[in-house]
């Protein structure tokens, strides 16, 4: 369905294929879009593909495949061919894409990798974005891809967040493999470290499971000691599993392994899994079918880690799919941009505080149970 | 071309690779010790204190027949850091900081600092090896001058968070001391980089309002007796007004009304007739709202050797603690709020990966390197029993004297002594101990009991006590029933 | 034989590599029989001690060093995690 943006600005649109803007959202009057921004060079390609034509006043009009909807104070991505909101300021949970490359491969990845060197127009979107976010903020995610293979840039962009906005609390979703050699000197050169949350996964506590389903030579050991270094260097942190038929086989022990070789973690966060990206493909591989077997582990799990007083969390997991005594440990984590709630949820009194589903997850066709 | 080969690196990289791609070949032993069970099942322990319960025969087959162990018990060892299928290096780094987090660092930094301000007291203990009932002060009492010296050496000491206790003798006698010496530290605290905690071991017969409200204001804690019901803790507590018990709940009733049992804390010794009567006791410390009770033996030397009362073997403690146990899980299970502590300081050791403070059962000794002794006379001595030893003219554990720095008092041949046989990791016997990580080395016991500081653990009392608790709360534990959740509820 | 101390004497013999020992009943609740089981059974535990003990005893050593300075001691560990543009650079 085409719907039709309309620009106002004094900006010269691209020319050329590696031209592109970085814009602040000024005002939204009925259906023109003010911008205020700057141009970058970027080869980035992205989701909406948009057409526009300009005007002598460099005003313009873009057409786009899907209805974004755009808020004052967003920003926007605008290339040749592309239109991407990377900012919206009703969102509590933004995230700076920091790169489509990894160095791992996991099994159920939900962003497969791209090997494509985005490093450094990247950071040239996100620096000038920095400077078009709003003037208080409290949090901000970095994912990717692998945010270390930024090297150099991540600090930069670090660094600058903080700076701007003393109080921020930043996660950053890392597989942690460089921190204790290839990014240990950045590492000590990010500014207010106890701003900053690592959450990093460890899928088992037998090392060579762990290498298997992140696809990666020795990453177990490499992660552990990334997750050393980011403790030793003042860096708040949290373990992240995601939940599928290899990590759950040893949860319980696994749980036991994070209290007594990782007693300092700040948070442990059990994900559901995202139907989406390599996941597909291992469908069968992954996919948990013993409900009462999961449960159980998962409760078991959170025992032990709640008797250590290392705080837990269930992201991606709606209320429904557990039982009352885990839901206190339910959280709204599904960004907006992909969350859905099944029809039947609309009856449910809980909706509200519910992480509800992926929106590719609804294929699946879950049940609910409305409470 | 780039593009062409960056498909083939792609291609390769990105393709699924099966977990017997990122199994290794060999299976190598991380260093670990086992102990056999009553049972005969093994008990495996690894360098990082993680513990693992394996039929019979399993440690051969992990040492002579890697190939015929299977695979579940395989992860179990690889995550208890005993094998590894990747070479071991990858994991020293892990290991040291699980052996650091366990050992601490080895070094004399004395965090309980203890001050005899005098030997006079009010009640002539039947155990007791020390207090004088008298009124001389000049005698048994430190002096201004002597407190001054040792509030230096307190100062000039390593530790920043530090405990004084206050002891004697009765400390409350010698309360002027106490308001003295709290002072001037609380004065100097900060200059000199300082944190204090303050403790008063007082047996309780006699507390004033007024004292109170100077423990109360200054946050001093308070450490005192409770044996039992009043029928055995009389018998231990000797005071010539026989009423010992009923002055204890007197001093209770008042510290209730102006203060708070919070700050209250209660040991116990334990003589022949307590053996007899371990539910009697946990009662009687339930009944005067006690949250904690530490059943512990009493310290077979010296002194208590020659007394009848006092004097028994291992085996009928053993006996009191089990009754005692059970008894205190029961309890627990009625919703009583009672621990004991005996088991949280080995359970602590036995479930996390940290040490605990308890200085009589850790390796390095906990005697000298973190506990000191300045007597009423102003010697110096590595731990209390140390002092006791003195009391029968065995100078083994004197250190040195509050006219010396710290530096002569380490490096002298009294402490070099000490602080070699302080180590399990080092004995003959305790360093292919599976038990080694939850014990700790004894010295001052061994020198006690056997004349030999070095120690025969053959022979043990300290040995035999270890291992029977340590099997014990194991078993426990691995029930895996309702009295294993209440325990493991103890480790925090 | 420190284990075993309690019922047992040995007379080390120095012409040759043999050790004679005498097992000595010290209680009722012991036959020589039993007595000499738990010996045997002993003396298996300890050599598969000593089996642990060699291979593993640099292990435990360097852990120790490590452990009491981590400044001084580093170990090489592989720490390869190139993805496959720095893979291709690498070539």
């Amino acid at each position: 369905m085409k719907s039709q943006l309309n620009l106002s600005t004094q900006l010269a649109w691209p020319s050329q294929y590696d031209e592109s803007i970085v814009a602040r959202v000024t005002s939204v009057i009925d259906d023109i879009i003010s911008l205020s921004g700057q141009k970058i060079y970027s080869k980035l390609s992205v989701d909406c593909i948009v057409t526009h034509n300009s005007n002598s006043n460099n005003n313009g009009s873009i057409y786009i495949k899907e209805k974004l909807d755009i808020y004052e104070g967003d920003i926007l991505f605008l290339g040749l061919k592309q239109a991407r909101v990377i900012f919206s300021v009703q969102s509590k949970t933004n995230s700076i894409f920091a790169t489509v490359r990894c160095n791992s491969n996991c099994l159920m990845c939900s962003q497969p990798p791209l090997e494509h060197d985005d490093l450094d127009e990247n950071l040239a979107i996100w620096d000038t974005a920095i400077d078009y976010m709003p003037e208080n903020m409290d949090y901000i995610g970095i994912t990717g891809g692998e945010p270390t293979i930024l090297g150099i840039r991540l600090t930069q962009l670090l660094n600058k967040l903080t700076t701007k906005y003393p109080n921020i609390l930043i996660d950053i979703l890392s597989n942690g493999r460089r921190l204790s050699v290839q990014y240990l000197s950045e590492l000590h050169r990010i500014h207010k470290p106890y701003n900053i949350k690592w959450c990093i996964p460890i899928y088992s506590d037998v090392d060579y499971i762990h290498d298997y389903i992140v696809q990666g030579n020795n990453a177990f050991w490499q992660t552990t000691r990334g997750l050393s270094q980011v403790y030793s260097a003042g860096f708040q942190s949290e373990i992240r599993i995601v939940l599928h038929t290899l990590s759950l086989a040893r949860l319980e022990q696994l749980a036991k392994y994070i209290t007594l070789n990782y007693p300092y973690v700040n948070h442990v966060a059990l994900m559901g899994l995202e139907n989406i990206g390599y996941t597909l493909y291992h469908n069968k591989l992954l996919t948990i079918d013993n409900y009462e077997d999961y449960i159980y582990k998962v409760s078991k799990a959170i025992i032990i880690l709640r008797n250590f007083n290392i705080n837990v969390s269930l992201y991606n997991i709606p209320l429904c799919h557990v039982p009352e005594e885990l839901r206190e440990y339910c959280r709204k984590s599904i960004s907006e941009w992909k969350n859905s709630y099944h029809s039947d949820c609309h009856s449910c009194s809980k909706i509200n505080e519910c992480a509800g589903f992926f929106t590719w997850n609804l294929k699946l066709n879950p049940i609910v149970y409305p409470i | 071309m780039v593009r062409a080969d960056l498909n083939i690196i792609r291609k390769e990289f990105r393709a699924f690779k099966g977990v017997e791609h990122y199994r290794g070949e060999f299976l190598h032993l991380l260093p670990f010790n086992f102990h056999r069970l009553k049972d005969e099942r093994e008990l495996l322990t690894s360098i990082t204190g993680d513990y693992i319960i394996a039929e019979a025969g399993s440690v051969d087959k992990i040492i002579n027949h890697r190939s015929t162990l299977d695979e579940p018990f395989i992860h179990d060892l690889i995550a208890g850091h005993f094998v590894s299928y990747n070479p071991p290096a990858e994991q020293i780094d892990i290991l040291a900081n699980r052996l650091r987090t366990k050992k601490g660092l080895y070094e004399i930094k004395p965090a309980l600092h203890i001050i005899v301000l005098t030997l006079r007291c009010d009640h002539t203990c039947s155990y007791c090896q020390v207090s004088r009932v008298t009124e001389n002060k000049t005698d048994y009492d430190l002096s201004k001058d002597q407190l001054n010296l040792i509030i230096e050496k307190i100062l000039d000491s390593q530790e920043s968070s530090i405990t004084v206790e206050f002891q004697g003798g009765e400390s409350l006698l010698a309360f002027d001391n106490i308001i003295y010496t709290v002072e001037a530290l609380k004065e100097r605290a900060t200059v000199r980089n300082k944190k204090f905690k303050f403790v008063t071991c007082t047996n309780l017969s006699k507390i004033t309002k007024d004292q109170i409200a100077f423990l109360k204001e200054n946050t001093i804690a308070i450490s005192s007796s409770l044996d039992g019901p009043e029928f055995i803790h009389n018998s231990i507590r000797h005071i010539k007004t026989r009423d010992s018990h009923q002055r204890l709940l007197s001093s209770l009733s008042i510290i209730d009304e102006v203060w708070s049992r919070d700050y209250v804390d209660v040991l116990m010794t334990t003589s022949r007739l307590s053996l007899k009567h371990p539910k009697e006791i946990i009662d009687e410390y339930i009944r005067l709202g006690f949250r904690s009770i530490f059943l512990r033996p009493i310290s077979p030397y010296g002194f208590a050797l020659r007394l009848e009362s006092i004097n028994y073997g291992s085996e009928d403690f053993f006996e009191f603690y089990q009754i005692g146990l059970e008894y205190i899980l029961e309890k627990c299970k009625h919703g009583f709020d009672l621990r004991e502590q005996y088991a949280c300081i080995v359970l602590k050791k036995i479930l996390t990966p940290f040490q605990d403070n308890y200085v009589d059962l850790m390796s390095p000794s906990g005697s000298m390197t973190r506990v000191v002794v300045y007597d009423y006379d102003g010697n110096i001595y590595a731990s209390d029993e140390g002092r006791m030893l003195a009391q029968n003219r065995d100078f083994t554990f004197q250190i040195g004297n509050i006219n010396q720095s710290w530096k002569e008092i380490y490096q002298n041949n009294s402490s070099r002594n000490i602080l070699s046989h302080s180590f399990t990791e080092l004995h003959a016997a305790c360093s292919n101990c599976a038990l080694e990580p939850y014990c700790g080395s004894d010295p001052i016991h061994h020198h006690a009991t056997q004349f030999d500081i070095y120690g025969n653990m053959n022979d043990s009392t300290f040995c035999k006590r270890s291992k029977f608790i340590i099997e014990y709360l194991i078993s426990l534990i691995e029930k895996g029933d309702e009295n294993s959740e209440i325990l493991r509820s103890w480790i925090h | 034989m420190y284990w075993g101390e309690k019922n047992s004497t040995a007379i080390i013999n120095e012409d040759s590599n043999s050790w004679i020992i005498d097992f000595n009943l010290e209680s009722n609740e012991d036959t020589i029989d039993s007595i000499e089981f738990n010996f045997l059974k002993r003396l298996n535990d300890f050599q598969l001690r000593h089996q642990i003990n060699e291979e593993t005893k640099n292990l435990r050593q360097l852990i120790y060093a490590k452990m009491l300075f981590p400044q001084h001691i580093s170990v090489q560990t592989n720490d390869k995690n190139d993805d496959p543009l720095e893979l291709l650079e690498g070539k």
